[in-house]
């Protein structure tokens, strides 16, 4: 399962944090190369720019992806959501490099992940940033099972959902609808130990 | 949805058909679920009152396409089977048989694949998909013969008297309306498809 979690960062690290919504903000969730930061709704028009990266990850919501309206619409209400955490991926430079959200249904929660660039994938922070929010939500609530779609052409997101702890669990087929095609997704989960 | 005879199932000795549910099947809705006939292989859920079943009925039948359907012998309510709102893509299938005596006789079959006709050829789905507790082998001998196949097992997936236990998640195409990209099919054996509907299935 994923790994431990490390003390909140310096005062300087924390000093020297800019975000997109301008925020200074120091949380516990902090590991060498990835920090979160939970989103604000001044982060949202930011946001609109990682959505239209190549999905590589289901959003979880059944309804999938509708359109940008509604998408920016859904984080400008989970960033004062208590129950669906949305949290700024930042690197160790402080640069924002995505957000993550959990969706929570019962003892299990579907991950989220929106990438702010087609980099995002191969850098450490990605891995460490998943398993940052896996340790936290099985710390914080009596979850058993948190899963994650990734569409199945997608080795970096794959490898990296892998490295962070996710077991591959089967393939569902024709699972998500594009503008011309409909993808097959890999279904990966984590369970309580 | 018009209502579809199982003419193949004369042998039972009674008329079985599948047809949208109504609010007149209220009691025997609530009946059947209440009484946990179908519950140590499906999911149990609090007994609910007619009125809040009648009212539910209303609301479905208020919708339009009918997602709820009765299966009836000789016109008394046996079992239900549903296409719900997916947890991943298309539509969920769930049924259930209530009276015992006609499981394992053909019903069930004959019940997905009328269910499965109609969400594909009517509300149009791309998928139906559905879990199942791996020990439950009748439900999982009647999907395959309706053409489902096995997808994941989701570990840890439901909590079920005492246990968390794994769901075997299963899905069922309609073969002849997608095609799979040229050129597509990857070397982990997932693909991608063009919406190609060349025929209903
Ligand atoms: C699951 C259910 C809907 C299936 O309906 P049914 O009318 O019993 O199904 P059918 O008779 O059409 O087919 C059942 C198949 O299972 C086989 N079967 C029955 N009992 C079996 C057992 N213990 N082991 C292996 N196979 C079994 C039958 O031989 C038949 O296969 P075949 O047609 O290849 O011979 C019904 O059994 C039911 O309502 N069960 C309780 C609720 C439930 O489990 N719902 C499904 C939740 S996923």
């Amino acid at each position: 399962m994923a790994g431990k979690l490390s003390k909140p960062g310096s005062a300087r690290r924390a000093a020297a944090r800019g975000t997109a919504a301008g925020a200074l903000v120091l949380t516990w969730l902090q590991s060498e190369h990835a920090g979160l930061r939970p989103i604000e709704p001044a982060d949202v028009p930011f946001i609109r720019g990682w959505l239209k990266q190549p999905p590589v990850s289901l959003w979880p919501w059944p309804a999938g992806h509708k359109s940008e309206e509604s998408d920016i619409d859904r984080y400008a209400r989970l960033a004062v959501d208590r129950n669906s955490p949305a949290l700024i991926i930042e690197n160790r430079a402080y640069r924002p490099r995505g957000l993550i959200v959990l969706r929570m249904d019962g003892i299990r929660a579907t991950l989220g992940i929106a990438a702010a660039g087609a980099h995002f994938w191969r850098e450490i922070c990605a891995a460490e940033s998943i398993d940052l929010t896996v340790s936290a939500a099985f710390r914080i609530w009596p979850l058993q099972r948190i899963e994650l779609l990734i569409f199945a052409g997608c080795q970096a997101a794959l490898a990296c959902a892998r490295k962070a702890g996710f077991r591959h669990e089967g393939v569902l087929r024709c699972c998500r609808r594009t503008e011309t095609s409909f993808e097959d997704c890999v279904v990966l989960s984590i369970v309580r130990a | 949805m018009k209502a579809i005879d199982g003419s193949g199932l004369r042998a039972l000795g009674c008329h079985i058909c599948v047809r949208p549910l109504s609010t007149g099947d209220a009691r025997s809705v609530r009946d059947g679920f209440a009484s946990a006939a179908a519950a140590l292989t499906t999911r149990y859920s609090f007994p609910r009152s007619l009125a809040s079943v009648s009212a539910q009925l209303e609301l479905e039948r208020a919708r339009g396409h009918a997602q709820r359907f009765a299966i009836t012998a000789d016109e008394r309510l046996i079992g239900v089977c549903s296409l719900q709102p997916p947890l991943y893509s298309g539509k969920e299938l769930t049924i259930a048989i209530f009276d015992a005596g006609f499981r394992g006789r053909g019903v069930g079959t004959h019940a997905v694949g009328a269910v499965c006709r109609y969400g594909f050829q009517v509300l149009k789905t791309h998928r139906i998909e559905l879990g199942v507790y791996a020990d439950n082998h009748a439900a999982r001998a009647c999907y395959r013969r309706c053409g489902f196949r096995y997808e994941a097992r989701l570990r840890k997936f439901l909590y079920h008297d005492g246990g968390y236990r794994d769901i075997l998640w299963m899905s069922l195409l309609p073969a002849t309306r997608y095609i799979v990209v040229a050129g597509e099919r990857r070397q982990n054996g997932t693909n991608r498809y063009r919406h190609e509907l060349r025929s209903p299935m």
